[in-house]
């Protein structure tokens, strides 16, 4: 397989405050956050359910401003939703009139990017998820698991400066989810995009990040940030024995009681 | 529960159909039915040939069956012009749907027949009031069909279809339109029965042709066999009506439902 590296850009979220002005009053859903991503980073946040993550994640997607602060992607401000960052949504957000070819090609198509151009383009990230052979299969005729393949390759296909992860593997069996992480430590090797991950399992976070953010509950406010330099490739049998592994997630379960 | 095939429930009822026309059949050549209240077998088919051969009060069957169905069809061909991008306005925009919904929500348990009296009065006794009445069922339960399909998409579709790359524009015509589909379809159909049904009461209104006034007409001469061949002929109709755009719908919509 060609490894072609996408355009990772960094990441920088400073002082980002969001308030919601609900019927009962005020709610700070996130405070003060600060977050930094190096490209090509892996980097997670970890924090409890209402914590305000995916408040987080959909603001740096562009579907929501902060109330202040800064969000900056390659030095730029977000102002609106683009093809520039691609989100995996935690139920994949599927065409179910589309094959999986029509729904990796989808975007490129209409953002008119030539036929000759998306079509090795999708035959090869359909490779890369391990779509082959289910092109002409729809949404339905395919598992939770394929589902969420193909969801990553009609990002993919666009090369996002950023992948944007919203707890993506959450709703997956566990041998699936396994999977999964697999396929995504390996495309960050050949692909190398830089990489926003929301979960709520902490070994999921430890196994894949380069860095991990927990927060806590409402206000949303980032509680600790932990480095995790576990060597690469990693592999789950290996990485979880690893004394490392066990040390940095107690630290995570810790922080999140915090 | 114990379950069975498919074919099974399918069987079952071609075959409770069966024994409803046999037992039909054989109170007939039992001489138990009377003519002019259940007619037997015999009576019905006199009445359909002469139908055929002879017409009803100076128009041939077939002009009958087409009159009620050019009816039926403009009413819901004007319904659906109008329903279908009106019912899209109001799912996709709050405002509008504030705006409009009251009245339709308070139409909606009118029965059409309470405005036949009215139709007649603003749109005359000719075709207009036929065909307004019919409009007006089959609009109401489109517009309120489609704007619940547009409603429905996942709100998360959206931003997904935003954040590839899609204008607005493109977001409403490939996405919203096709992802509302099944909605509209389901509507349509619907609506078409619906339509069909009404052509009766549609035909109350001083009509001189269609299979509705030959009901009502037929009534008034006690010629009861020539009112059930007009009843058994909008329902066979209805049923063919009905199978054609539910295969057009599974045809179409093959994916609906399996999400």
């Amino acid at each position: 397989m060609t490894t072609s590296r996408i355009a990772a850009l960094p990441l920088t979220i400073a002082n980002v405050d969001r308030r919601f002005e609900g019927p009962s009053g005020t709610i700070q859903a996130l405070q003060d956050v600060d977050i930094a991503i190096a490209p090509s980073e892996i980097v997670s946040i970890v924090g409890p359910s209402g914590c305000g993550k995916s408040t987080l994640l959909r603001m740096v997607a562009g579907f929501d401003q902060p109330t202040s602060g800064r969000i900056l992607l390659g030095g730029k401000p977000i102002t609106a939703p683009g093809a520039d960052r691609g989100i995996v949504f935690q139920h994949p957000q599927l065409y179910p009139w589309l094959n999986v070819l029509d729904n990796v090609v989808f975007g490129p198509r209409m953002r008119g990017v030539p036929r000759d151009v998306f079509m090795p383009a999708a035959e090869r990230y359909i490779q890369i998820v391990g779509l082959q052979g289910f092109e002409r299969h729809f949404p339905y005729q395919l598992s939770g698991g394929m589902r969420q393949r193909l969801q990553i390759a009609r990002v993919l296909i666009n090369e996002p400066n950023i992948l944007l992860m919203d707890e993506p593997f959450g709703a997956l069996d566990y041998q699936t989810r396994l999977e999964m992480q697999k396929l995504l430590l390996d495309l960050c090797i050949d692909i190398a995009p830089t990489v926003l991950f929301i979960t709520h399992d902490i070994d999921e976070a430890v196994f894949i990040s380069d860095r991990i953010y927990v927060m806590s509950a409402r206000p949303g406010r980032i509680v600790e940030v932990l480095d995790v330099p576990l060597p690469r490739p990693r592999a789950f049998e290996e990485a979880t024995t690893n004394e490392l592994f066990v040390k940095l997630r107690l630290q995570v379960l810790k922080a999140l009681k915090h | 529960m114990p379950s069975h095939s498919e074919g099974f429930y399918r069987a079952v009822s071609v075959g409770v159909v069966a024994i409803a026309l046999a037992l039909w059949g054989g109170l007939s050549a039992a001489g138990l039915l009377q003519t002019n209240t259940f007619p037997p077998v015999q009576a019905i088919w006199e009445a359909l040939s002469e139908l055929l051969t002879r017409g009803y009060s100076g128009s041939p069957f077939y002009v009958q069956i087409l009159a009620s169905m050019g009816r039926a069809l403009s009413g819901f061909g004007l319904a659906v012009l109008v329903g279908v991008p009106l019912g899209i306005w109001l799912g996709s925009s709050r405002l509008a749907d504030a705006m409009i919904s009251p009245f339709l929500t308070f139409m909606r348990p009118i029965p059409p027949i309470a405005l036949v009296p009215l139709f007649t009065f603003y749109f005359g006794i000719g075709e207009g009031s036929k065909v307004a009445l019919i409009f007006m069922t089959a609009f109401l339960y489109l517009t309120v069909n489609t704007a619940a399909g547009v409603k429905s998409i996942p709100h998360d579709l959206i931003l997904a279809s935003q954040s590839l790359g899609l204008t607005g524009r493109q977001i409403f015509s490939h996405v919203v339109m096709p992802a509302s589909l099944p909605h509209i379809l389901t509507g349509m159909r619907i609506a078409m029965t619906l339509s069909w049904a009404l052509v009766v009461a549609a035909e109350l209104i001083a009509a001189q042709v269609g299979l509705g006034y030959l009901i009502t007409d037929a009534t008034t001469f006690f010629r009861i066999p020539l009112v059930f061949v007009g009843i058994l002929t909008i329902g066979l109709i209805g049923l063919v009506l009905e199978g054609v755009l539910l295969m057009i719908e599974r045809r179409v919509l093959h994916w609906r439902g399996k999400q």
